[in-house]
């Protein structure tokens, strides 16, 4: 009897191994094929470029290994230094107005109801457009004449029209705003949604409180909205890092490479001046940043309650 | 709400949509003029006299072939990354997977890199393969593009679902996948429908991808078509401006069917990406 | 060859990949067919623009008379036709036939994407077509004694375009030829909001500066590496003429990095009296006049330093060569052979206005008719004295424009030491 039943055990656990065994085999066919494809696309041709960026190919000829020369060139380059200051001024300039923007229209759209969500919709618009489109559409919209809509503007307002994108102070500042106009209204859904998870008891209580509408805003709208603004920070972030279709239309990275970015730079390099060793060089660095900036918004997400991730 | 507020309120979200509209309807006016109007000063908002030269001329050039190449990739790839793309998401919220944590990493790791940085090595690579200049290399590439995002969302969803419904279902006689397609599935709507959305305008907007691997006129894509206009004897500023007009009205039209689940999907937190 | 080695290495990375292979590869389009030629050239094979109608009725007339033959026009985008074809040579999927510039030739020529085209052409064209095109284009192909391409539409590339209208008001009828006298004129004919001068500075493949700096001849070239002297005394003095010409009031400090295509629009709205401009767009630029009446439109060379006659560069200009790679060389040159026919050559200069490649045609009635009249205006800048093309071997072409584009908006839009711009413009190229 005690040996049966020890028997019955084992063949049982020897069982509930080959039942492990097989759903993990399951498991894995079932990853397999999304696995390969995303390898096949995103990773090897990264790991490719890796490998590229340690030799100097110069209009598709390869020239031999270099080690970290291309690295080293790259680092010692004072314009290099200039392209991630013009991103850094890109991203968060385009976030400083981006981000308040996008919460202020989340405030009015959730306080209009119905209308809101039209006017969301409206707002989508430019987000739901193509790059290079964008680009396009702007280079016309902002042509120095007269005949143009906002040199029109400017010449019923008495002003005559502004080079806004080939003057240097202004490029940078017009490529921002550009960039918000894409972008903003994505921002304000996830601020809307964050919007109305905050009880509304809360801002009664601060009215009996005696609290202003200011204050209850600082007290109580800010902190529980914490968590969607760091999304959006984090997801606008990546975004306007990696932005470089408008910047490639509208400026060509000028004037005076006020609007050579990073990526802008990368383009330049391996498209333009067909330097392609050292373009992977900056697209590895580039890599090297998106990596950091999605562990970061991961890590944020991770400790939000509830988040999906 | 005071009368005050909510005027300026109201005020408020027509100059908001004017901002956000008028670059478009500037563009479709600009595309309806005839060619010796459009640098006319001071420019007409409705022109006095328009013309559907531009649009014809869009297509006596083949634009419209682009066109329905750029949507014929959109619709493979995003089909091709939401299947593969539930698939792996299930799995890897079901399964035991070795090196699970691994597989995640890499799928996040895959959004992380900069889609025209890796665009040199992607050629080469699909040369080699024989893909290059063929009619699935971009749909392929987008829906490589897009299957992190997908598998993400749907990771994140069927996680949020409880495991007794299907266990439910398979009690009731269903096998597993009857169990999934008729159970689990039609709750996924939303995220797949969000996930769908996107993939389409990822792949609808793209344009470096497209101007780097294929070659042939009868493979392209709309915004590289579009960019000829922009030829060898400059900007045909009523050309470019209708197809300006031609390549934001299915992305809009797309997002505008869909953007309850969109919109609904980002605001309640279960699509985030 | 060493991109050889490149795919090979790929090759071995595929792994997983490459099981998709045999599946795919039934998909992918059939390329190199024998009695297909396939031409990558930026007009397109439906367009509608006059060099596209001209190209179009060459080919019925080519493919009726070789039925065998079939001809399939790819257009690419102009400023990309280069790296595509080096490219596509290197995975060997070239095109037959390639449109190019003259300035990228030897980069070309050095990737081994060319064929010999003195092995290619007829014993005929050889000894009766080419000396019958300009020689100053025709042998600035031959690289190293072999004829790599031909060129095709003879013209002046960029030079000045200015409005009549705007220099009668100053009781001129065209821009000063020398630079001293160019400057105060070019500063008068800034008057609110029209400049005197305009000058794109942001195209990949053009560089105003070096325009202005031809005007010491083609000894700024030097012989031996095709360079120029970036410090030298001519770039010093060409940067000073810039500076006058700021201070002058005749070029705008907020318009620095603006492109051939943004002047040209902007010229249309009444922006500049005068411009540097792509001499083939001259209709072009009449047809979208809207400020002022076409016919103001003219053409001139560009002013000189000192007693020098005034300078017309011929270059970019666009050449036509065979792929090396070619299966199908003997078709693809019987094309490129058709391309330069005295008929063809009417047709270019009928339909688009262009300077026909055949010098021989140039006695045809046609030529002195009011509808030649642009002809004769630029076939008189080719045969000016100040006429001169880049060397042939103008090394690092693909950073020698940008980099002078950006020294020229230093010029324009800042203060800082000429000297000093010069010198950081020398050491980015690493000249």
């Amino acid at each position: 009897m005690t040996t049966t039943a020890i028997e019955t055990s084992v063949d049982s656990s020897r069982a509930l191994h080959s039942v492990a065994r097989k759903t993990k085999i399951v498991g894995s066919a079932l990853v397999g094929p999304a696995l390969i494809l995303v390898v096949a696309i995103n990773v090897l041709p990264a790991f490719y470029g890796f490998y590229l960026s340690l030799r100097q190919v110069f209009f598709f000829a390869d020239e031999g290994y270099v080690g970290l020369q291309n690295y080293v060139d790259l680092f010692r380059d004072p314009f290099a230094w200039q392209a991630i200051g013009r991103s850094l001024v890109f991203t968060f300039g385009s976030l400083a107005i981006a981000v308040p923007l996008a919460l202020v229209s989340a405030m009015g759209i959730r306080r209009l109801g119905n209308w809101g969500s039209i006017l969301l919709t409206v707002l989508l618009v430019p987000w739901a457009m193509s790059p290079i489109v964008v680009a396009l559409l702007w280079k016309w919209i902002l042509v120095p004449s007269p005949g143009g809509l906002v040199g029109a503007i400017f010449a019923a307002s008495g002003v005559p029209p502004q080079d806004l994108l080939t003057d240097p102070v202004l490029a940078m500042p017009t490529l921002i705003l550009i960039g918000v106009w894409r972008n903003f209204a994505f921002a304000a859904i996830i601020l809307t949604g964050g919007l109305g998870q905050i009880p509304r008891d809360l801002y009664k209580a601060a009215a009996v409180d005696g609290l202003g509408a200011w204050e209850a805003f600082r007290k109580i709208t800010l902190p529980l909205l914490a968590p969607s603004l760091l999304i959006v920070i984090s997801m606008l972030t990546i975004s306007y890092f990696n932005e470089v279709q408008t910047i490639i239309g509208l400026t060509g990275g000028g004037p005076i490479r006020q609007t050579t970015t990073l990526g802008y730079l990368l383009y330049h390099t391996g498209f333009v001046e067909l330097d392609q060793g050292r373009g992977n060089a900056i697209a590895i660095v580039m890599f090297m940043i998106n990596m950091l900036l999605i562990a970061l918004y991961i890590k944020i997400l991770g400790k939000q309650p509830g988040a999906a991730a | 709400m005071k009368t005050g507020t909510r005027t300026w309120l109201v005020l408020g979200c027509l100059l908001a949509a004017l901002v956000a509209l008028g670059p478009i309807v500037w563009a479709f006016s600009t595309s309806l003029k005839p060619t010796n109007r459009i640098f006319q000063v001071p420019p007409e908002l409705i022109p006095s006299v328009s013309t559907l030269d531009h649009y014809a001329r869009l297509i006596s050039e083949g634009v419209h072939w682009a066109f329905l190449n750029s949507g014929l990739y959109a619709v493979m790839a995003v089909l091709v990354a939401l299947t593969l793309g539930t698939v792996a998401g299930y799995s890897l919220a079901r399964y035991p997977i070795p090196g699970k944590q691994l597989v995640l990493v890499l799928f996040v790791g895959a959004m992380a890199v900069p889609g025209f940085a890796v665009l040199l090595p992607t050629q080469l690579l699909f040369v080699n393969m024989g893909l290059y200049n063929t009619y699935i290399a971009l749909p392929l590439l987008y829906a490589g593009h897009i299957l992190p995002f997908a598998v993400w969302v749907t990771r994140s969803h069927f996680s949020t679902i409880p495991r007794e419904l299907e266990q439910a279902a398979q009690i009731d006689g269903y096998s597993r996948f009857e169990a999934v397609w008729k159970v689990v599935l039609p709750g996924a709507k939303p995220a797949l429908l969000a996930a769908a959305t996107f993939g389409f305008l990822h792949s609808w907007n793209d344009y470096v991808t497209a101007t780097t691997m294929v070659d042939t006129p009868g493979l392209r894509t709309l915004p590289v078509a579009l960019i000829f206009f922009q030829g060898f004897h400059g900007r045909d500023w009523g050309a470019l401006m209708a197809g300006v007009i031609i390549a934001t009205i299915p992305p809009v039209v797309m997002f505008l069917l869909f953007r309850k689940y969109l919109i609904g999907g980002f605001a309640d937190g279960s699509v985030k990406g | 060859m060493s991109i050889g080695k490149l795919d090979r290495r790929t090759v071995l990375k595929l792994g997983a990949a490459s099981a998709l292979l045999p599946a795919l590869s039934g998909i992918a389009l059939a390329q190199g067919q024998s009695g297909t030629i396939r031409i990558w050239t930026f007009l397109s094979a439906e367009g509608q623009s006059p060099r596209e109608v001209v190209l179009r009725e060459l080919i019925e007339k080519f493919t009726a008379a070789n039925p065998g033959v079939s001809v399939v026009v790819e257009a690419q985008p102009f400023q990309e036709l280069e790296t595509k074809f080096v490219a596509a040579s290197a995975q060997n999927r070239a095109p037959d036939i390639i449109w190019m510039r003259d300035t990228f030739l030897d980069l070309v020529n050095q990737r081994g994407a060319l064929a010999n085209l003195d092995d290619e052409l007829s014993a005929g064209f050889q000894s009766d077509v080419i000396p019958d095109l300009y020689p100053v284009f025709a042998e600035k192909s031959v690289m190293d004694g072999v004829r790599t391409s031909l060129p095709l539409w003879p013209s002046p590339a960029q030079i000045l375009f200015y409005r009549k209208d705007a220099l009668a008001e100053i009781g001129l009828d065209a821009p000063p030829l020398t630079w001293e006298e160019f400057i105060p004129v070019a500063g008068k004919l800034t008057s609110g909001d029209r400049l005197g001068f305009g000058l794109p500075t942001n195209d990949n493949s053009v560089s105003a500066f070096i325009n202005m700096m031809t005007g010491f001849g083609p000894g700024i070239f030097d012989a031996a590496t095709g360079q120029f002297d970036v410090t030298g005394p001519e770039a010093v003095e060409t940067a000073n003429v810039v500076r006058q010409l700021v201070a002058a009031g005749a070029l705008s400090s907020t318009l620095l990095n603006a492109m051939g295509d943004d002047i040209q629009d902007q010229f249309a709205a009444g922006r500049f009296a005068i411009v540097q401009a792509f001499a083939p767009r001259f209709a072009q630029y009449k047809s979208i006049a809207a400020a002022y009446d076409p016919n103001d439109l003219a053409v001139s060379a560009w002013p000189a330093f000192g007693d020098r006659p005034p300078a017309v560069l011929l270059g970019p200009y666009w050449t036509v060569g065979v792929s090396a790679k070619s299966e199908n060389k003997a078709a693809a040159t019987a094309f490129v052979e058709a391309l330069y026919t005295p008929e063809a050559s009417m047709q270019w200069a009928e339909v688009a206005g262009l300077v026909p490649d055949r010098r021989s045609v140039q006695s045809d009635p046609f030529f002195s008719t009011p509808e030649a009249e642009s002809i004769a205006v630029f076939n008189a800048l080719l045969d000016a004295p100040g006429a001169l093309t880049f060397p042939p071997k103008l090394p690092d072409i693909t950073k020698v424009f940008p980099i002078m584009n950006t020294a020229l908006q230093e010029l324009i839009g800042t203060d800082e030491d000429v000297g000093a711009i010069l010198e950081r413009a020398k050491a980015t190229l690493g000249w």
